[in-house]
């Protein structure tokens, strides 16, 4: 259960992107560059917002996980474009890693605004030193890279793993345009980029490529629960307002019990997401809970927000109607930071080795 | 939770388990099976004594008022110490019984019906369904024409779980034919051994005999003095009856789809060869959904009863809870047939009743009980688009 203080950051958030990121504002500022609205941007940073994990003393708001998948809530609910969830990312990446002058002045600025982060998950990039050395591969399509300025890697060295920091500029990032207007990518290529800050290597390392594992899931989770309930709530508005054969559609159980579903795939995918971000927060062990909570609430939010469609006919398949907005965020978030087919069979190893133990 | 602080609770908590230990008989399932009702008997009463049950009566009548969290670790205990079923063909007595005369009944009624069922000495049934009147409850044709100072029961009830063992029932019957459906019922306690009354046991699919029945009212007379409420305000008192308090009653249920999961695990596990193999095989993701989906139950009902334990109500939760509860339970242990191939199939006597029986297609079949029981999943459905989403109700059912 949330604190008092904690209620009135959630409701700060949802108030705020409910009223500065309406549909037609997610429309417009999506069509143009930079894909975001910078002003709400720099407010959600003046208000503390963009660095709610990051140490006090570095500008940020030394809180928790909790306090984070509240704000990612208010974003997921009203699809706020903007690389919010990347910037969170980052900020849980460099916290985990040790403390440092590169990694500290990352993270001040990471809580300002004035840096925008990007992650690049692991199994894509090679190190050639275990202390970094020259990072190389291709790292596929990666979110908000073309937005950012620093990319945190999780990168394969000969004697283990490496986390760096690279300045974007040192690798190549061509935008690629997603079918989800609100969120932006590009394909990332490192080319021999030499020179980019070891932020942690070896098992310290491991850890903190775990962590980013884990929070990746978690806020994909978070985003997935929130949109999917929003789009249950116009459905609901939608079925009770719309009326055929002279009554609310919503008053035929078909209707009725696809809608009654919806509530019940939006609140166990909540349940979930709240036992991974609970967990995160609490410094336990979250792994299972994280993969869990990004295949079920990944999953169900594509289910809740196919079945908005459905339930709103033909208006409902049209460019000008919002619903596709959250359809299209749904699918990216099936696939985006392990589809659910990894996050299971994540799920299914842990399963794997505990009947082993027995 | 108030009043609750963790040492208390691992005290009691220890305190129950050592009670456990030494008094539950480790040849329990043989004496159920000997003597049903001499053994329920027995266990309710031993528990009654130690202090633990039950579970949610307050010391106003006699029971031990545990706090919510005190009664979820209670019976957290009895499951995983494998204790039998509690409180077995009491359950009806235990909740729909004390919470609708506690809040309907009168003190008469009060003084003169619960002690007998603290004593273990009277086992209820409920007496609602009909044949013409399932989900449609409030449809129900059984007549209780007042005449004297008594009511003349007519008419026909079923699915009436215990009731081949009870005593009394709590009965829901039209007194005024006239009125609107749910405007003419009343709520009347029927002593089952009263003339006119016969009791036909109704076989279940799960080939279990025992514990269902069918019930005929033939011109019974029941006492005036019997009816709780009042006249013809039985459908009102009939929701304190369904919305008796069944939160940490569910635990054992939940705790018992984790251990059915834990074994579906050891079994999916020994299919595949390692790890890699079983986490991207079809066996294996579709283990970890269903994992997923166990634990997600237990979360919810955890972070629930919290809820109800800082003085929300579990209202709205419930219904989400029952389906997904019993949705679960259906497909987890559907998964089982699967995994135990041709051998799930052959027919093999057993008294072990309650999940995992050991046996996937009965645990399978026996899951129907859950989608059904206590308001279809279809009425659940129906609940959370009307009451929770706030959707309009059909015109033709309102």
């Amino acid at each position: 259960m949330l604190s008092i203080e904690q209620e009135d950051l959630q409701r700060l958030a949802a108030d705020l992107f409910a009223k500065e990121s309406p549909p037609d504002a997610v429309r417009r500022v999506a069509a143009e560059e930079p894909g975001y609205d910078v002003a709400l941007w720099r407010r959600c940073a003046d208000l503390g917002l963009l660095g709610l994990e990051a140490p006090e003393e570095l500008g940020g708001g030394g809180q928790s996980a909790v306090e984070t998948s509240l704000v990612l809530a208010g974003i997921g609910s009203a699809v706020v474009p903007g690389p919010y969830l990347s910037q969170f990312l980052c900020v849980a990446a460099l916290n985990a890693c040790p403390a440092g002058e590169r990694r500290d002045g990352w993270l001040a600025a990471l809580a300002g605004g004035e840096v925008v982060g990007a992650v690049v998950p692991e199994g894509r990039v090679r190190a050639d030193s275990g202390s970094g050395g020259v990072l190389s591969g291709d790292a596929g399509v990666v979110l908000d890279a073309p937005v950012a300025s620093l990319l945190v890697v999780a990168a394969e060295g000969p004697d283990g793993p490496v986390v760096c920091g690279v300045d974007v500029d040192a690798v190549s990032v061509t935008p690629v345009p997603m079918v989800d207007v609100t969120r932006r990518a590009g394909r990332v290529r490192f080319d021999g980029v030499a020179g980019a800050p070891v932020l942690a290597q070896g098992e310290e390392a491991r850890r903190v490529i775990d962590r980013m594992r884990c929070v990746a899931a978690a806020w994909i989770a978070v985003d997935s629960v929130a949109g999917a309930a929003a789009t249950l709530e116009r459905t609901v508005d939608y079925v009770s307002n719309r009326h055929q054969f002279g009554r609310p559609i919503g008053t035929f159980q078909a209707v009725k019990h696809r809608c009654a579903d919806m509530f019940v795939w939006v609140e166990t995918a909540r349940v979930a997401a709240d036992a991974a971000v609970r967990r995160l927060a609490a410094g336990e062990p979250a792994d299972y809970w994280c993969s869990a909570a990004k295949a079920v609430a990944a999953g169900n939010y594509a289910k809740v927000a196919g079945s908005a469609v459905q339930l709103h006919g033909g208006i409902g398949f049209t460019w000008d109607y919002d619903l596709h907005l959250w359809l299209k965020r749904a699918k990216l978030n099936e696939s985006l930071f392990g589809d659910t087919e990894e996050h299971r069979a994540r799920v299914a190893r842990w399963i794997w080795e505990t009947a082993h133990e027995q | 939770m108030p009043g609750d602080p963790v040492g208390d609770i691992e005290g009691f908590r220890s305190g129950l388990r050592r009670w456990l230990a030494e008094s539950v008989p480790a040849d329990w399932p043989e004496r159920l099976a000997g003597d049903e009702r001499g053994f329920n008997t027995w266990w309710v009463s031993a528990v009654r004594d130690a202090g633990y049950g039950p579970p949610h009566w307050g010391p106003e009548v006699g029971g031990p008022g545990l706090s919510v969290a005190e009664q979820i670790v209670f019976y957290e205990e009895i499951t995983t110490a494998g204790a039998p079923p509690y409180p077995g063909m009491f359950a009806c007595a235990y909740t729909h019984v004390h919470d609708t005369l506690l809040a309907y009944g009168s003190e008469e009624q009060i003084a003169l019906h619960l002690p007998p069922i603290l004593a273990g000495e009277k086992v209820w049934a409920q007496a609602f369904s009909e044949p013409e009147a399932g989900s449609d409850l409030a449809s129900l044709r059984t007549k209780a024409t007042p005449r004297g100072d008594v009511y003349v029961v007519n008419g026909q009830k079923t699915w009436s779980s215990n009731a081949p063992m009870a005593d009394w029932a709590i009965l829901l019957a039209r007194t005024d034919p006239d009125a609107p459906k749910r405007k003419g019922l009343s709520y009347l306690l029927v002593d089952l051994h009263s003339p006119g009354i016969d009791i036909r046991p109704i076989r279940q699919m799960t080939g279990s005999a025992d514990s269902f029945a069918e019930i005929f009212f033939d011109d019974v007379e029941v006492p005036a003095a019997n009816l709780v409420g009042e006249q013809h305000d039985g459908w009102r008192v009939a929701q304190a009856t369904l919305a008796a308090e069944r939160g940490p009653l569910t635990v054992p249920t939940a705790l018992r789809l984790r251990r059915t999961a834990e074994i579906a695990a050891q079994l999916a596990c020994s299919q595949a060869g390692s790890a890699d193999e079983f986490a991207r095989s079809a066996v294996g993701q579709r283990m970890a959904e269903l994992h997923t989906d166990v634990e997600i139950l237990a979360e919810l009902l955890y972070t629930t009863l919290d809820r109800v334990q800082a003085g929300a109500k579990a209202s709205s939760a419930s219904s989400v809870i029952k389906l997904v509860m019993s949705e679960t339970m259906q497909r987890l242990t559907g998964f089982g047939v699967d995994l135990a191939g041709i051998e799930a199939q052959i027919y093999r006597p057993s008294r072990q009743r309650q999940l995992p029986t050991g046996e996937w297609l009965k645990d399978h079949l026996g899951s129907w009980q859950w989608t059904i029981a206590a308001g279809t999943n279809e009425i659940q459905r129906n609940i959370i688009g009307e009451r929770v989403l706030g959707l309009p109700r059909d015109p033709l059912v309102s």
